[in-house]
């Protein structure tokens, strides 16, 4: 078949409102009324990018598709291609490949309670937050040479091992960040204000939640038990003792407290295996660089959600189709839905509430279309703003 | 004389805007926590910005998709004389993990003038905190 | 309980073929018009409606579709299309969470879901030209280098 080549227009100059609007709301007054969003602006081409790469760095690459899930984009890759290949991890891999699971499922949790009361204007429990997340980041960072983007899978394994001295120093820092989320769970059911903004906003119903296919901590919040962990359990989370935490209140409450109560989980997972670590290799000593044909579908319970990954091999060192479907794709429109009803000064928080990329809501725009004002395009700075002034006036809600 | 008060403004308290041109995020949440109270790059009078009218440092992460270009582009016009943009990460500084993807223009210097470029993948804060302090002090040093 | 359950898959559809895979996967194989009736039954005998993804193939002599339904066990239909003119029907009006997937395969494959209640660009940019499937194997976007490098010669 000849190959055809497309041009793409990239202009200089663009006028602002042609950009593509991310959000997109119909007010009447403060109230929303209609939602819809659009993600076209963040295509960067890494499905295709995959294909011109091996398996290693087709790896390395999933690795940056999202700076806060990094290990779950290449623990679902290599998931998938280590069932085609029929690879089996040896255990001591397994448990090493799980200890980062659940550091980075605490780091994310710590990072979005800290995101999420920033958008409410409660910066103090921000950077208290943030501050305790370094814990996790220093003990990421001693067991794998990086803060971010660690680097930890190879195709039948992990790359690197703990010693004893760090595994006791991990369960140290735990006790530490046990008490702290103590503290935090007590915060998000307890400090006035902090409610305030968050009970009874953004309400998705579990029916819906059902039907819109959510996924993680997003839809827990709406009573859906779905935890891939449980459900379909990989590596060896079957042979783990942990909660599927579920919240009946379907609201960004509930979101908070499934969060909390899950990163108290997570901590729990961590000690059973740093407790029950068995002995043995880290990864498997030889394995082909070229993968036999076949396809085969991973599924992951990253932070945000169930990371799916769909691998396709053609017996070469590349892989024939890679496609990576991230939780959030999966909550997008759910989310979307869940402000209607809500108030403008909501937006944020309620969007927000489904961990997003927390970039990507940096750079967009965000529409307000009111029937007797006219369309206003904002950003997301600038709506966060608005709505702790907004309810610091209208409320009395100021931290 | 006046060349030299700006310059001290600029130099004591650097005001920066932050913009993600097609990021993973790694990038950007290394710079907001070389923010916060760890590692703080508050204490330089580092302030982070919401418009480019007030700002005098665009800090900015990614490849740069086609997308973003425009953005970028007019975000760098609105900024007022002097500025200075720092290209934080391997993506910003050429592309990182994105080179040879059809949709990313491989690094900032594609549309704007860079004044620093601070490699890593992500940034360490440090590595941040590293990069504002030798543009802070070149900034000295040309006024002196 | 495991083949209990792969057996009753086979007899729900007997018209296809049904592979089982490692962790218990169950492939399904069907043509476009088996798919609303396939997705009936796995609602109907099975409880499942949680649609995980759907995966676009370009297969150079054909295209396929794989829906990846979530529950007790996962249960993947492929759906083969025609390379000159892939369509499958639209689950959106029943299961409100495919729309995002029928869309993005619509915008970087070129398969159409007929019947789809609002197929506005979302995997692509807005401007973004009609026609211009990236993922298809046979399409190549020049890197913005080599375009300029193009447009100066």
């Amino acid at each position: 078949m000849e190959e055809s080549v497309f041009r793409l227009p990239v202009g200089p100059q663009h006028p602002f409102l042609k950009e593509p609007a991310k959000f997109d709301f119909d007010i009447q007054g403060e109230e929303i009324v209609g939602a819809r969003m659009n993600f076209g602006y963040n295509h960067r081409g890494i499905e295709k990018g995959c294909e011109a790469r091996n398996y290693y760095q087709a790896m390395y690459l999933l690795e940056r598709v999202c700076g806060i899930c990094s290990h779950s984009h290449t623990t679902a890759f290599v998931q998938a291609v280590e069932e085609i290949m029929k690879l089996e991890v040896p255990k001591r891999g397994l448990y090493l490949r799980m200890v980062d699971c659940e550091l980075e499922r605490l780091h994310s949790h710590l990072l979005w309670l800290g995101v999420a009361a920033h958008e409410v204007g409660f910066d103090s429990l921000f950077m208290l937050v943030w501050r305790d997340r370094e814990l996790v980041m220093d003990i990421l960072e001693k067991i794998s040479g990086n803060r971010v983007n660690y680097a930890i899978n190879t195709i039948g394994g992990v790359r690197r091992d703990i010693t004893d001295a760090q595994r006791k120093e991990i369960l140290g820092i735990l006790k530490t960040l046990r008490q702290r989320l103590d503290y935090y769970a007590k915060i998000g059911t307890n400090e006035p204000s902090f409610v305030a903004r968050i009970q009874g906003v953004g309400t998705l119903s579990a029916e819906r939640a059902a039907e819109m296919c959510a996924v993680g901590p997003f839809a827990r919040a709406s009573n859906v038990a779905t935890d891939v962990r449980k459900n379909d359990p990989y590596a060896c989370y079957a042979e783990m003792d942990f909660k599927l935490v579920t919240s009946d209140l379907c609201d960004i409450m509930g979101r908070v407290i499934v969060r909390v109560y899950e990163m108290i989980e997570s901590c729990n997972i961590i000690e059973q295996l740093l407790d029950t670590m068995p002995e043995g290799e880290i990864a498997l000593a030889k394995v082909s660089r070229r993968v036999p044909e076949g396809a085969a579908l991973s599924r992951y319970e990253a932070p945000r959600g169930e990371d799916v990954h769909f691998v396709r091999s053609n017996g070469t060192d590349k892989p024939e189709r890679v496609r990576v479907r991230a939780p959030t794709l999966a909550n997008l429109e759910a989310a979307t839905e869940s402000v209607i009803g809500a108030y403008v000064a909501d937006i944020p928080i309620a969007i927000a509430s489904i961990d997003p990329c927390f970039s990507c809501t940096d750079r967009m725009a965000i529409v307000l279309r009111d029937r007797k004002k006219g369309v206003q395009v904002t950003t997301w700075e600038d709506l966060r703003r608005r709505g702790i002034e907004w309810y610091g006036k209208n409320k009395g809600i100021r931290f | 004389m006046l060349e030299k008060l700006k310059t001290w403004a600029r130099v004591k308290s650097p005001w920066i805007l932050h913009f993600n041109s097609g990021a993973c995020n790694g990038c950007d949440i290394e710079t907001l926590a070389s923010l916060m109270p760890h590692y703080d790059l508050e204490r330089f009078g580092v302030l982070l910005k919401a418009t480019p009218r007030h700002a005098d440092v665009l800090v900015c992460t990614g490849p740069v998709t086609r997308q973003t270009a425009r953005r970028l582009k007019r975000i760098y016009d609105q900024m007022p004389e002097p500025k200075f943009v720092v290209a934080v990460g391997a993506c910003a500084c050429s592309g990182g993990a994105f080179r040879g993807c059809y949709n990313v223009l491989e690094g900032i210097d594609k549309v704007v003038p860079v004044s620093a470029y601070i490699p890593g993948c992500p940034v360490r804060p440090e590595a941040i905190i590293d990069g504002v302090a030798k543009l802070l002090g070149s900034l000295q040093t040309k006024s002196a | 309980m495991t083949d209990d359950y792969e057996s009753r898959v086979r007899e729900a559809f007997p018209d296809s073929t049904v592979t089982a895979g490692a962790k218990g996967r169950l492939w399904v194989t069907l043509t476009p018009e088996q798919l609303i009736p396939a997705v009936g039954t796995l609602w109907e005998r099975f409880s499942l409606r949680q649609l995980a993804v759907i995966v676009g193939e370009d297969l150079r002599d054909a295209f396929q579709a794989n829906y990846v339904f979530t529950g007790e066990r996962v249960i993947i239909l492929q759906v083969r299309l025609d390379h000159d003119k892939p369509e499958v029907p639209s689950l959106a009006g029943r299961i409100p969470g495919a729309a995002v997937y029928e869309r993005e395969m619509k915008d970087l494959l070129g398969i159409v879901p007929v019947g789809h209640p609002d197929l506005r660009r979302q995997a692509v940019p807005e401007d973004w030209p009609e026609g211009v499937y990236p993922l298809r194997k046979d399409v190549q976007i020049p890197r913005p280098e080599e375009e300029a490098a193009q447009e100066g010669a």
